[in-house]
């Protein structure tokens, strides 16, 4: 059972430094239009949101048209140390 | 006020659970109704369109944030519904992501959350006594959707968006893989093969191919488990998501531009 539940933690902690990773990205953009003010800045939202948009759309697309998740585990079943830590 | 406005959203997507529990929505018209449980919020424009993120304390999103708050809202009551598949799941999952927002109410001085935190962790730690393995009584759909529907709620009234995404990662987690695995929208009844298979009272890993993907699959990856260490698997997952979702709390906080 501790086997199970470092497995399971693992990609908990993975998922969140991923989070963390790419919020941070997404915000650092998004802090930026909010410093311009005006009517360029209400485009540059819309735009920002659209942004967003065709990002999801494409997430979308990777995961469940394209089976990103299987890409994912080949690529994580690469990872030498992720593997020895699995072990562990 | 804005608590009225919360339980009001609960309720909502609640009812659409009832109705889901008597006559079974389907697995695309059920996510679409809960987006009109966002009617309310929309309604009083008890709302920040200004999210935190870690180390960007405020951001503007004045245009798109509106859009955002009905698929918010259709997220997380789903989600929750989603991972509700052993006895005592949703108390052992929700209880944890509570704790963790009250005592960031506390901290944040939001104060007039507190009461409405405290009286939901009660409620579902009297549930649990009676949702345990082996269970008397269950949440239904009408269950799962009002605790998904409040944290959701809870989410966007109170500007906890981010904390409330990192605390529900297990959910978030299990929606992706079931998503990613399955490639559509389906309910539990419409997928043919099951994740898990029972054999002496002992849950183990289905090893067909069509088999969807689940968070409890992926907890019995290393070996078969009875059910009520699935959902001690599942409290251990929710107590690590909820402290993660404090610790970015207090990244949140922190401006480094």
């Amino acid at each position: 059972m501790k086997r199970n539940i470092l497995y399971v933690l693992s990609l908990l902690i993975f998922s969140w430094i991923l989070l963390i990773f790419f919020s941070f990205i997404i915000a650092l953009i998004i802090s930026q239009v909010s410093e311009l003010k005006g009517i360029l800045a209400r485009i540059i939202d819309l735009f920002t949101g659209l942004a967003i948009f065709i990002v999801w759309l494409l997430i979308w697309y990777l995961v469940v048209k394209k089976s990103f998740y299987e890409r994912i585990k080949k690529f994580m079943n690469k990872i030498e140390f992720l593997q020895i830590f699995m072990a562990y | 006020m804005i608590n009225i406005c919360i339980i009001s959203v609960a309720l909502i997507v609640g009812i659409i659970g009832v109705i889901d529990d008597i006559k079974d929505l389907g697995g695309k018209l059920k996510p679409a109704l809960t987006l009109l449980a966002s009617i309310p919020i929309l309604i009083t424009g008890s709302f920040d369109p200004h999210p935190s993120f870690p180390f960007i304390p405020k951001t503007s999103l004045t245009i798109v944030y509106p859009f955002l708050i009905p698929i918010s809202i259709a997220v997380t009551s789903n989600a929750v519904n989603m991972l509700n598949v052993v006895n005592g799941a949703t108390p052992l999952l929700v209880i944890p992501i509570l704790i963790s927002l009250t005592v960031i109410s506390l901290v944040s001085n939001k104060t007039t959350l507190i009461p409405l935190l405290v009286a939901s962790i009660i409620s579902l730690a009297v549930f649990f006594y009676y949702n345990k393995y082996p269970a008397k009584t269950f949440m239904g759909n009408c269950g799962d959707f009002f605790v998904g529907g409040l944290l959701g709620a809870i989410a966007i009234v109170y500007s906890l968006e981010f904390v409330i995404l990192v605390s529900m990662l297990p959910f978030i987690m299990h929606g992706f893989f079931v998503i990613s695995s399955v490639k559509n929208f389906l309910e539990k009844k419409q997928i043919k093969e099951k994740p898990v298979i029972i054999k002496n009272g002992l849950l183990y890993p289905s090893l067909k191919k069509e088999s969807p993907l689940t968070l409890m699959r992926i907890c019995l990856a290393e070996g078969p488990l009875k059910e009520k260490d699935i959902a001690l698997i599942f409290l251990i997952l929710s107590t690590v998501s909820s402290l993660l979702a404090l610790f970015t709390y207090f990244l949140t906080q922190i401006k480094i531009l």
